[in-house]
C-alpha cells in the first residue's frame, strides 16, 4: 500500500531523531519536537494545496487558531474555563475543524486560486490584529505564557515523553496520508489535479471533494497548534506572522508540491538550519528565506507545477491504470 | 445646530477615500494589464512613505511624495523586467513571486528602522478654514493631490497616445504586438504606474498615520477587491470610494481589526454575487 522507500525513510528519520534526542539533552528535546510539529502543519498544507489544489497561502490561520484556542480554553489558561487539557485539544481542533469549513464555503461560492489566497491571507493579518485588540485574554504582543502541558488521564506529558508523543502523531498522520491518497479516494484528487473539466464531466463533485479535504487538512493544521501550544507552554502572535505563513508555503515548495516524503523531510531539514542559526539574526534570517522564496519561484517557475507531475506520472504508472496523457495546463 | 464635526467627519472621509481609490487604481492597472495580483502593492504604500520619512528632515512632504512615486516607479519597472516578466503569465508563480518581494521589502525596512511605528513630521500642521470649520491643510492638500492624480491616470488612460497602447495590451496583447506596439515596455509601464501610485498614497498617509512597516497590509485587501470589482478607472473609482468609506467609518467607529473584517466579508459576499458574473 505504501511505498517501500517512504517506509525505509521513515524509520531512517525516526532513529536519527530519537539518537539525536538522546545525546543531545533537553535543548534538542524542543529543537526537533518544534520541528516536527513545523513538519505536521507542512504536511496539511501539501495535503490542501499538493492533492486538493486549494492555494492556502496563510495556512498559519488554522495553526494560530488552534495554538490560541487550546491556550485559551485549557485548564489553568488565560480564561481559565477549567476544561481538562485533553478535551481542550478536542476542543480547539473542533473550532479549527469549523474554521476550515466555513472558509471551505467559499469553494463552493467559485473563490478559488488567487481569491482564495488572498482571503486567508487576509485573514492571517487580521488573526494577528486581534490578538492585539483582546490584550486581556489572547495577551498582545506579550503573548501567553504558562500554558499548561498536556495531560490525558492522570500522566503528564513533558519534555521527553512529549516529543515521543508528537513523533508518534506525526508517524501516524504521515502514514494515514500516505494510505489515504493510495487509495481510490485519495487518488481522484491526481484527476481533479489533472483536468478538472473531464472530473466534472464524469460526474464527480469536485467541489464537495476539495472542501472534504480541506476540512482534515485543517484540523491537523489545528492539531499542529494545540501541540505547539502545551509543548512550549507560551504562544505570541508570531504564530500569526505572515513571514511564517510565507516560510510555510516554501518549505512546500522546495519538498515538491504533492510529496508528502519530500515536504517532512524539507521542512526538517530546512527548519533544523533556520533554528540553529537564526536566533541573532532573525530579521536576517526571514530576510533570507524570502529572497530565496523569490529567487527559486522566478527562477523555476515549472518546478513548482513541473514536479507534480512528474510524481503524478509515477504514482499513475505505479498503479497501472493505463494511459493517460500528461498535458498539464498551467 | 453644529454641523462642525460633520463637516470635520465629511473632509476626512473623502481624504480616506480618495487615497484608497488611488492604491485600488494601481493595484486594479495592474490586474487588468497582466492578470498579476500584485501581493507586493501594499509594501509598496509602506515604502512610499518610508521614502517620506527619509527625507523630512530636508525636503517637504509633498517634494518627498513626488520622490517616492518617481523611485517607485522605477522600482516596479525595474524588478517587472527582472523578476516578473517570465512568469506573468503563470498565476500562482506570479503570485508567489510577488508576495515574497514584498515580504522582502518589508523584511528589509524592519531591519532598517525597526518595527516601530514613527512620526512623520509635517510643515503643513496649520488648518486652515473651510466651509466653517478648522481643517489640517496637509489633509485638504491630499484631498486636492490625489484628485488630480486620479485626474491625470484617467487622462493617460483614456485620451492620449500611450493610454491607447495600454488598453490596446490590456485587451489583448498578442494582437497590440502584431500592431508593432512593443507590450513588454509597456506592460513595464503599467507596472512601474501601479507601483508609483502605491507609492504616492503612502507618501500622503505617512504624515497622517505615522510609519510602520505593516502600514500598507490593511489598503492591499482594499485594493484587491476594487481591483477584482471595478473594470476601468472609473469603476476603480465607484468601487474605492464605497470601500474606502465603509473602511474609515467602521475602523473610527469601532477599530481597524473588524473594519478590516467588515471589508473582507462585504468583499467576498460582493465577488461571490457581482463578480462572478463579470468574471470568467
Amino acid at each position: 500500500m505504501i511505498q517501500k522507500n517512504i517506509i525505509v525513510l521513515m524509520t531512517l528519520l525516526t532513529i536519527i531523531l530519537i539518537i539525536v534526542q538522546n545525546l543531545g539533552g533537553m535543548f534538542y528535546t524542543y529543537f526537533l519536537g518544534n520541528v516536527l510539529i513545523f513538519a505536521i502543519l507542512a504536511l496539511s498544507l501539501d495535503l490542501a494545496w499538493g492533492y486538493a489544489g486549494i492555494l492556502s497561502l496563510g495556512h498559519t490561520l488554522f495553526f494560530g487558531t488552534g495554538a490560541y484556542a487550546y491556550a485559551v480554553f485549557v485548564e489553568g489558561g488565560s480564561l481559565s474555563l477549567g476544561i481538562p487539557s485533553g478535551v481542550a485539544v478536542i476542543v480547539s481542533i473542533a473550532l479549527v475543524a469549523l474554521l476550515g469549513f466555513l472558509l471551505s464555503l467559499l469553494i463552493r461560492l467559485g473563490l478559488k486560486s488567487i481569491f482564495f489566497g488572498m482571503i486567508i491571507l487576509t485573514l492571517v493579518y487580521i488573526g494577528e490584529r486581534m490578538t492585539r485588540s483582546f490584550q486581556n485574554v489572547l495577551g498582545g504582543i506579550h503573548g501567553i505564557p504558562k500554558i499548561p502541558t498536556l495531560t490525558i488521564g492522570g500522566f503528564k506529558f513533558v519534555d521527553q515523553s512529549f516529543f515521543y508523543l508528537i513523533l508518534l502523531i506525526f508517524i501516524v498522520i504521515f502514514i494515514l496520508l500516505s494510505v489515504f491518497l493510495s487509495r481510490p479516494i485519495g487518488i481522484r484528487s491526481f484527476a481533479f489535479n489533472d483536468n478538472i473539466l473531464r472530473s466534472y464531466l464524469l460526474g464527480y463533485d469536485v467541489e464537495k471533494y476539495q472542501m472534504f479535504i480541506y476540512v482534515i487538512s485543517a484540523i491537523i493544521a489545528g492539531l499542529a497548534g494545540a501541540l505547539y501550544a502545551s509543548f512550549n507552554g507560551f504562544i505570541s502572535n508570531s504564530l500569526f506572522d505572515i513571514v511564517l505563513a510565507l516560510t510555510v508555503v516554501f518549505w512546500v515548495i522546495i519538498g515538491g508540491l504533492g510529496s508528502l516524503g519530500g515536504v517532512a523531510l524539507s521542512t526538517i531539514i530546512i527548519e533544523s538550519l533556520s533554528r540553529m542559526y537564526s536566533s541573532e539574526f532573525a530579521n536576517y534570517w526571514k530576510l533570507c528565506i524570502a529572497v530565496v522564496f523569490v529567487l527559486i519561484v522566478v527562477l523555476l517557475p515549472e518546478g513548482i507545477a513541473g514536479r507534480f507531475s512528474a510524481l503524478k506520472v509515477k504514482v499513475f504508472r505505479r498503479i497501472k491504470k493505463g494511459n493517460f496523457d500528461d498535458n498539464t495546463k498551467n | 445646530m453644529d454641523f462642525t464635526i460633520l463637516y470635520t467627519s465629511i473632509l476626512n472621509v473623502i481624504c480616506a477615500a480618495l487615497i484608497v481609490v488611488m492604491v485600488s487604481i494601481g493595484l486594479g492597472i495592474t490586474y487588468r494589464s497582466m492578470n498579476v495580483i500584485n501581493l507586493a502593492h501594499g509594501d509598496m504604500i509602506t515604502l512610499g512613505a518610508y521614502i517620506v520619512f527619509c527625507v523630512q528632515g530636508f525636503l517637504d512632504p509633498l517634494l518627498g511624495a513626488v520622490i517616492a512615486a518617481v523611485v517607485l516607479l522605477a522600482f516596479g519597472y525595474v524588478t517587472f523586467e527582472l523578476l516578473l516578466e517570465k512568469i506573468h503569465k503563470k498565476v500562482i508563480p506570479s503570485i508567489l513571486a510577488t508576495w515574497g518581494m514584498g515580504t522582502c521589502v518589508r523584511q528589509s525596512l524592519i531591519i532598517a528602522f525597526g518595527a516601530g511605528y514613527q512620526r512623520v513630521e509635517s510643515p503643513l500642521l496649520k488648518t486652515i478654514r473651510i466651509i466653517g470649520v478648522d481643517y489640517p491643510l496637509w489633509r485638504l492638500c491630499s484631498i486636492i493631490v490625489s484628485s488630480t492624480i486620479i485626474f491625470i491616470v484617467w487622462y493617460i488612460f483614456s485620451r492620449t497616445n500611450l493610454g491607447l497602447k495600454l488598453r490596446a495590451t490590456i485587451q489583448n496583447d498578442i494582437l497590440a504586438e502584431t500592431k508593432g506596439i512593443n507590450t513588454s515596455t509597456t506592460k513595464n509601464i503599467c507596472f512601474g504606474i501601479g507601483c508609483a501610485l502605491a507609492g504616492f498614497s503612502g507618501a500622503l498617509l505617512s504624515p497622517i498615520l505615522g510609519v510602520n512597516p505593516f502600514l500598507g497590509l490593511s489598503y492591499l485587501l482594499i485594493s484587491f477587491f476594487v481591483a477584482v470589482l471595478g473594470h476601468s478607472i472609473i469603476g476603480f473609482v465607484v468601487w474605492g470610494a464605497i470601500f474606502g468609506t465603509i473602511g474609515y467609518l467602521i475602523s473610527t467607529i469601532i477599530n481597524p481589526p473588524t473594519s478590516d473584517l467588515t471589508s473582507l466579508i462585504l468583499g467576498i459576499i460582493l465577488l461571490a454575487y457581482i463578480g462572478k458574473a463579470v468574471e470568467k
